[in-house]
This record gives C-alpha cells, sequence and structure tokens, in this order.
C-alpha cells in the first residue's frame, strides 16, 4: 500500500496493537499529527501539558498492562522536554517507545530552528534509539522498536523522524514476526536450577526478595508456590510491591532504607538470600561491605550485566523469572521454617511496641491518610505515589493486594512522576479505582496535567499530602543536618482554587475528626476529584537505614 | 557475601563486533565515559563484511571492572560479540 511516512508511523503503531499515544504537536511532528487526524476512531490520543506529563503517562499506562506505553513529541523543545520521563523509564525497566519529529534530513547538523540532537542526548538512558531519514526505513525501525522496548529487560526506546521522511509517499510493508536473537530469553541451565533448588533445601534460614522482574515476569503465582512448599519468608523492594500480597502469611515486608523493621535486620542473618528480578540497589543494600554476610546469593535476573554488578552472588541465573522459577519449584522439597518466621513475627512486635509507646501526633499523619485509604478499598486500588515520604508511607501503609497496583518513580526519584503516570494507569485500568498520592512539592512539578485530566474526564484520585514542606529532605535536614531547614518550606497556593480551575471538584480537610467523611467522600466520587489533607508538618517516616549504615542498624525511631 | 574487588589495575583491551553503522562508536564509549574510564585508544574498522564493523578499545581498570565493561557493552543492540 503507498502511504506517506506519516501514515506509516499510525499504521505501524496499529500493528503493534497500541491504543493510546500521549502527545504534544509541534513543528516537525505536524505531518505525523495531520496523519492521525484520519485515525481518530482507530486510535485514542491524550494531548497532555507537557512532554514530560507524556512520559511519565507512558510509564503509568506500560506499569499497568506490561506493553510499551507510547509518546508523540516535536523536536527540540519537545524532544528535552522528555528527557526525566526516558531516564526514569531506563532506571525503572519500563517498556516506551518516544516517537519525536526531526528537522529536515538536509538541515540536520546545521542548528536549525528547534533542533537538538536527541539521538545523540538519549544514547546514554535508552535501551535503543534511531533516527529515520528515509520514509522506506519507517516498518522496519518501528518493529524493531516495539521488540526492544519490550523484550528482554524492557526499557525506553526513541525513534527519531525527518520531517521530509515524514511527508514521503512509499509502499509500506510491515515486517512479520520480527525478532532479535540476541534479545531472546535464554534457557537456564538444568545444572543451576537443581543447585539453587539444593541451596534452599539445605537453608537453615533462606530468604527471598522479590523485585520488579517478578512483576514483570508475572511470576506471582510461582513465587508463592515455591514459599508455600519451602517454607521461604517473602520480602519485596519497593518496586516489587505487589507481587505477592501482603497479607500472605509468608510475607514479611519491604527491605530498603524505609523498608520494614524485621526483614531489614533479618537480612544480615538469612543463610541463602534467594534474589528474585532485583538489582541490589543501594537503596536496598545500604553499606555493600555489611550486607547479608553470612548469605550465599541466588540472583535470578534476566539481564546478565545485573549479576555481579552491585552484589557478588553464588550462583547468578539469567532468565525469565518465572521461566527459571518454575524450573527450581520442581526440586524444592517440602520445608517449613516455623522458627525462622516466628523471628520476623517477633521483630515485627518488637518494633510495634516502641512506635505504640510514642506519643500521639494531634495533627492528621501521613500512614493515618493511608491506612484509612488502605482498609476502605480493601487493598484493591491501584496507588501511583510520587516521590518522597508520600511514596515511602504509601509503600508501607496500604496493604497491597494484587499485582502492579504500586506504581511510583523508584530508580530515578521523579518529583512530579504520580500525576502524569496516574492518568496513564486510569486509562489502562478504567475499572480499577486510580488514587494518586502525592506531596504538596511534587504536586507543582506537573500540576499543569490537572488540564489533561479534565479534559479527557479521567476519574482519577488526586490525594494531595500537604505538609508544606518538601518533607523527606526535612527529614533528612533534621536528622542528620542539626534542624538547619535549608529552603525546604514551601508557601503554597491555594490548590482547591487551582484544582476547581480546572473543573476538578475539591475538598480540604485539616481536623483529624473530619478525616474519615473526607475520605469516604473522596473515594464515592465519580469523576476526577481532589483530596487535599493538611498533614503534620514535621512528622517523619521511619523506620529508616542511615546512610552508611548497615541494613541491620535500622532505625526505628 | 563482601564483593571483593581486583584492586589491580591493569590495560585491558576489548574486541567487540558491531553492526557498521552511525553512533554505535558513540554509545559504546558511553560505557567507559560513565564510569569515568580513561580510554586510551580506539581503533575502528569495517570487516570484509562491510555491515560490519570491529572495534578495538584499550582502557586501564581492574579485572574485575573489565567483566562489567563488557556485560555492559554487550547490552548495546549494535554489538555482535565482546572480548
Amino acid at each position: 500500500m503507498k502511504i506517506t511516512g506519516s501514515q506509516a508511523v499510525i499504521e505501524s503503531l496499529l500493528k503493534e496493537k497500541v491504543k493510546v499515544i500521549f502527545g504534544y504537536p509541534g513543528g516537525a511532528n505536524m505531518p505525523i499529527y495531520d496523519a492521525l487526524y484520519n485515525y481518530k476512531k482507530k486510535m485514542r490520543h491524550v494531548l497532555v501539558r507537557h512532554e514530560q506529563g507524556a512520559t511519565h503517562a507512558a510509564e503509568g499506562y506500560a506499569r499497568v498492562t506490561g506493553k510499551a506505553g507510547v509518546c508523540f513529541a516535536t523536536s527540540g523543545p519537545g524532544a528535552t522536554n522528555l528527557i526525566t520521563g526516558i531516564a526514569d523509564a531506563m532506571m525503572d525497566s519500563v517498556p516506551m517507545v518516544c516517537i519525536t519529529g526531526q528537522v529536515a534530513s538536509h538541515l540536520i547538523g546545521t542548528d536549525a530552528f528547534q533542533e537538538t540532537d536527541v539521538i545523540g542526548i538519549t544514547a546514554p538512558i535508552t535501551k535503543w534509539n534511531y533516527q529515520i531519514t528515509k520514509a522506506e526505513e519507517i516498518p522496519q525501525v518501528f518493529a524493531k522498536a516495539f521488540f526492544i522496548a519490550q523484550n528482554g529487560r524492557p526499557g525506553p526506546v526513541v525513534i527519531d523522524i525527518t520531517k521530509d521522511a515524514q511527508f514521503k509517499i512509499f509502499d509500506f510493508k510491515y515486517p512479520k514476526n520480527y525478532q532479535i536473537k540476541k534479545l531472546m530469553l535464554p534457557t537456564p541451565s538444568e545444572k543451576a536450577v537443581k543447585q539453587a533448588a539444593l541451596m534452599i533445601n539445605e537453608a537453615k534460614k533462606p530468604f527471598m526478595i522479590i523485585g520488579h522482574g517478578a512483576l514483570i515476569s508475572k511470576a506471582s503465582q510461582t513465587l508463592i508456590k515455591i514459599s508455600e512448599k519451602s517454607g521461604v519468608p517473602m520480602a519485596v523492594t519497593l518496586h516489587g510491591i505487589g507481587a505477592v500480597s501482603s497479607q500472605h502469611k509468608n510475607y514479611v515486608g519491604m527491605v530498603g532504607m524505609h523498608g520494614h523493621y524485621s526483614p531489614n535486620i533479618l537480612t544480615n542473618q538469612a543463610d541463602v538470600i534467594i534474589a528474585v528480578g532485583m538489582r541490589f540497589d543501594d537503596r536496598v543494600t545500604s553499606t555493600i561491605a555489611t550486607y547479608a554476610p553470612h548469605a550465599k546469593i541466588i540472583h535470578i535476573d534476566i539481564d546478565a550485566s545485573e549479576i555481579n554488578k552491585n552484589i557478588k552472588s553464588y550462583l547468578g541465573i539469567v532468565g525469565d523469572a518465572n521461566t527459571v522459577l518454575k524450573k527450581i519449584f520442581a526440586y524444592v522439597k517440602k520445608n517449613n521454617h516455623r522458627d525462622w518466621l516466628n523471628e520476623f513475627k517477633k521483630l515485627k512486635i518488637h518494633a510495634k511496641k516502641i512506635v505504640d509507646k510514642q506519643p500521639k501526633r494531634p495533627g492528621i499523619t501521613q500512614q493515618e491518610v493511608i491506612s484509612m485509604i488502605s482498609d476502605k478499598t480493601h487493598g484493591e486500588a491501584i496507588i501511583v505515589a510520587d516521590v518522597g515520604q508520600n511514596q515511602m508511607f504509601s509503600a508501607r501503609f496500604y496493604q497491597y493486594k494484587n499485582p502492579n497496583s504500586y506504581i511510583t518513580s523508584g530508580g530515578l526519584g521523579t518529583m512530579g512522576f504520580a500525576l502524569p503516570a496516574s492518568m496513564g494507569a486510569k486509562i489502562a485500568a478504567p475499572k480499577t479505582p486510580v488514587i494518586a498520592v502525592i506531596g504538596d512539592g511534587g504536586f507543582q512539578m506537573t500540576i499543569q496535567e490537572l488540564g489533561t485530566i479534565f479534559q479527557e474526564k479521567l476519574p482519577i484520585k488526586i490525594l494531595i499530602l500537604n505538609n508544606e514542606y518538601l518533607g523527606m529532605v526535612r527529614q533528612w535536614q533534621e536528622l542528620f543536618f542539626e534542624k538547619r531547614y535549608s529552603f525546604t518550606h514551601l508557601v503554597n497556593p491555594d490548590f482547591i482554587a487551582i484544582s476547581k480551575g480546572y473543573g476538578i471538584p475539591a475538598k480540604l480537610v485539616t481536623e483529624k475528626n473530619k478525616l474519615e467523611k473526607a475520605i469516604d467522600n473522596f473515594l464515592n466520587t465519580g469523576g476526577p476529584t481532589l483530596l487535599e489533607v493538611k498533614v503534620e508538618k514535621e512528622n517523619n517516616i521511619f523506620p529508616m537505614i542511615p546512610s552508611g549504615a548497615a541494613v541491620d542498624e535500622i532505625r526505628i525511631e | 557475601m563482601k564483593l571483593e574487588l581486583n584492586k589491580k589495575y591493569m590495560k585491558k583491551t576489548f574486541t567487540i563486533i558491531v553492526e557498521n553503522q552511525p553512533g554505535v562508536l558513540y554509545r559504546l564509549v558511553n560505557v567507559f565515559y560513565k564510569r569515568k574510564i580513561n580510554i586510551s585508544a580506539v581503533h575502528v574498522d569495517e570487516t570484509k563484511d562491510s555491515s560490519i564493523s570491529k572495534v578495538l578499545i584499550t582502557a586501564e581498570m581492574s579485572e574485575d571492572m573489565a567483566q562489567k565493561i563488557a556485560k555492559q557493552i554487550y547490552k548495546i543492540i549494535e554489538v555482535i560479540s565482546v572480548k
């Protein structure tokens, strides 16, 4: 079929079964937008208010569906505005395809109007990128881009298309079953699988740490089967939340800087650690020299470069987590580690006693808000958390039951992530309540996306936890910088008026005794809605591993 | 388990077979630059098959780091092999 490059872009997306594009038009991608005009019935396009919003929305969509999120942006500033979201997707292994317009090929390298070296800028933060200067390249490059973004360890891809290539007419033919051999899943060796099972069977204090890779490979059921058969306690990383239900009897909580007390302490007593689709990030291990000194580590990851990158493993198995775990399961013997699991319980009770002794605060705390929402939604909503205290409170105090129900920016830690990401999550899961949990700082980084939410009538619940501070930085200033609150206090605008200005109904709650009614109202209102909660200004998130300390030096208060 | 770094630094040469395309060298040197490793020599040649190039990159590092760098290099889509 003879079509233009621009039509070929949309046709290629249809071939890849793309249902929604998050984007922003401009000079260099106008031909693509012109083509899109004829596909309005087949393809949804969400007009964001800033290109960064498009990337986070695409990430939210990808994190819920497992399919690549798609962004459009123009050249120059349009493309550079994508950078934060692309870097975010790279760090968090999120499949994403960004399509940027570029100046005409004869102008490349001349510092033309709105020209930037997008390929150069995005090379270090993409899994792959490519500049198309001839329309004929479009089908092959798109097939390759989607394959790369969605296979192996997922990640972002950028396709830059010059304006002349968008106009050119050519004979469109999309490749069928495009594959790159290098990215095909390696089959784990039987020997390694047997060795892993033997290590688990012989361990006295085995401990499983579940990361994002487990969610990406849909390994939840296999993890539970292994844990129930072998009695191994299960902990999660920040991105592993939801891989197994927090209600499971062998679930012991989250590891890491603001994780739970017992799994952090007992990491350093474990004799075998089974690390599934996680990368021993510094927020998980704290000081490497003192991390898990007694443990032989079995590291299962799809990315070979993660094995022995941060932590030396005893046994590294490269492969898809679910495939590897299923094979291991066959050799795992029935066992229970009741005494070992009891040690987790004892420490949990110990931590709770200390927390319960603390004086009650007069104002509303972030943890009360999250706990209440968790109870009222039965742990079944999708929580899209921003970055900072709100992120850690919603990781710790919401009782997640389902996979892919806690979405946040973990690796890059991008403030302003949650509001746009919640748009993508809502489009991906229209029947599940989606709650964006955001602090007053992060909200103002991408606040303009309220406009997108209003225009698209996205029924997102926006929860603003307002402490009038950049809370996490303030906490560190309090604990480690002698309370020198250097530029962390915010004088905020009237968020309620802003929300209403965008046509989104909003309520403010400031008193504890009015919180429950406000939350009920918030959860039961249809359409987009915003609730601002004025929370305790100087409340800290504990436990916490101070930087430089060992994981078992975690502080409860 | 502690990561036992081999602290002995020595010159390492990576022999990398790649698809012959613009931008591949840029991605390759980024792997070194990201870890602030100074490259002492680079050599690029087309092979008999002009769609394939051979790149030699030399830099000083520990054996442990060389293994990590090799894995990072292999992640680049256009890289066919690395030694």
